[in-house]
């Protein structure tokens, strides 16, 4: 089947099966590594995107599904504000997470956000909880997206006042 | 799992008439239990499938005094998203263990009541509560109460050729909710169980009683509720091993596994315990 969708903001379009994987999609057409594919289960979080707004498991989203959606990636969502507010946090907090997992600890870490603006720490814990990996000190994760709630309500707060 | 060809339709006439056209059609609203890679290892002949996610009206929650209806294909992030006391909270604490949010932002209410083999953490708590499930043929529309969900055998029996369209769910307070599940917490495995407990007293005297264990069977015995509603609370220490006696024997005439009764036994024990020691003394 012909899939036409919307990928990091650029009309996109590839052959693929019905039941293909999202994960594999993007992985095997498009290079997007940042997407991994592991568990094959929505288990370990470490493929995760946003479709249509919504961060998913994308090793659970059947091609067909993807006809007409807008998919963000971690390659797309490096290119946001919201990224860099993130970036920042973790970087000022020491959270540095591996390179497996760094993606969707950051998507998962966004989605939080963007739900609610002042998480509590074990709001935090439990949604990067969704993202399986030993590699990453939890309390630094935590100090990283309460700073980069700050960064990004100081910049909301600017942006509206300009 | 193989697929031969798509549907997606947009309205539930749509639905219903595709469905009557493929009555042997595999449906599918969230997909996760579908393309899980556990499930994806069952594949067999290629097959049609309907896909549900574009249809509005199976995702329509509503609420009265009495009750709750969900569209099939609410999501359970959906349900979460509902505010506080929208739903009745045993079922929230339920739907809140199921899987990571992300997953919960794909699957369904209606996916986890309709999980062929196996009963999903949903339905002990829904069948607990009485819920009933609205399934539609063509014109033809029949409400079914959950627990006739369990077939002989104590494993599930679901409707074939049927849409699971919505879910009405009872309101009413409970004196004691308990869920516990049984395996690694937020992978919905084959090996995990759910054990549910509820219970409602009034002036020390226990007006209703419900509990299931589910997983591959489920166990219920409404004669053992019905013997145990009117007693007083406390339950005396006799009342209590009368009670774990003949869930015993249940389990043993159910074909329940030792192991799972064993631990069935011990999870009804630690309900009473509860259960007594919230009655005022």
């Amino acid at each position: 089947m012909k899939l036409d969708f919307i990928l990091n903001g650029e009309d996109v379009s590839c052959q693929a099966e019905a039941g293909d994987r999202l994960s594999e999609i993007l992985r095997d057409r498009f290079s997007l590594l940042g997407v991994k594919s592991d568990c094959r289960s929505g288990h370990c979080g470490l493929c995760l995107v946003s479709l249509n707004g919504r961060t998913v498991p994308a090793c659970l989203v059947p091609a067909f599904r993807v006809r007409g959606s807008e998919v963000i990636t971690i390659e797309g969502f490096e290119q946001t504000d919201e990224y860099s507010d993130l970036r920042e946090g973790f970087r000022k907090s020491g959270a540095e997470p591996c390179e497996f997992c760094r993606g969707a600890l950051l998507l998962a870490a966004a989605s939080l956000l963007e739900e609610r603006p002042r998480p509590e720490a074990q709001e935090i814990l439990e949604r990067l909880s969704t993202v399986f990996c030993r590699c990453h000190d939890p309390a630094a994760l935590v100090r990283g997206v309460q700073t980069a709630a700050e960064l990004r309500a100081r910049r909301m707060y600017f942006r509206a006042h300009r | 799992m193989l697929i031969d060809e798509v549907i997606v339709p947009s309205t539930l006439s749509e639905t219903l008439t595709a469905l009557k056209r493929n009555p042997e059609a595999v449906l599918c609203a969230g997909g996760t239990e579908l393309f899980s890679e556990e499930s994806a290892g069952r594949s067999g002949p290629a097959r049609s499938l309907i896909s549900l996610h574009s249809v509005p009206e199976l995702r329509h929650v509503s609420r009265t005094d009495h009750y709750v209806e969900v569209g099939s294909a609410t999501t359970l992030s959906e349900l979460l998203a509902l505010k506080e006391g929208f739903l009745p909270d045993p079922l929230r604490d339920v739907v809140r263990g199921i899987g990571t949010f992300a997953v919960r932002n794909l699957a369904t209410l209606g996916g986890n009541l309709s999980c062929p083999g196996r009963f999903r953490d949903c339905f002990p708590i829904l069948a607990c509560m009485d819920a009933l499930a609205e399934y539609r043929q063509g014109t033809a529309a029949r409400w079914v109460n959950l627990n006739r969900l369990i077939g002989t055998g104590g494993t599930p029996d679901i409707p074939r050729g049927e849409l699971l369209t919505r879910i009405r769910i009872p309101l009413g307070e409970w004196s004691l909710g308990i869920a516990h599940k049984i395996g690694f917490p937020r992978i919905n495995s084959r090996s995990s169980s759910l054990f549910v407990f509820l219970a409602r007293t009034e002036k020390r005297v226990l007006s209703s009683i419900r509990l299931i264990f589910s997983g591959d069977q489920a166990v219920r015995s409404r004669e053992i509720e019905a013997s145990l509603v009117g007693k007083k609370i406390p339950l005396s220490a006799r009342e209590t091993e009368t009670a774990l006696g003949a869930f015993a024997a249940h389990c043993a005439q159910a074909g329940v596994p030792d192991s799972s009764a064993t631990r069935f036994l011990g999870l009804v024990r630690r309900a009473i315990g509860q259960l007594n020691e919230g009655a005022p003394s």
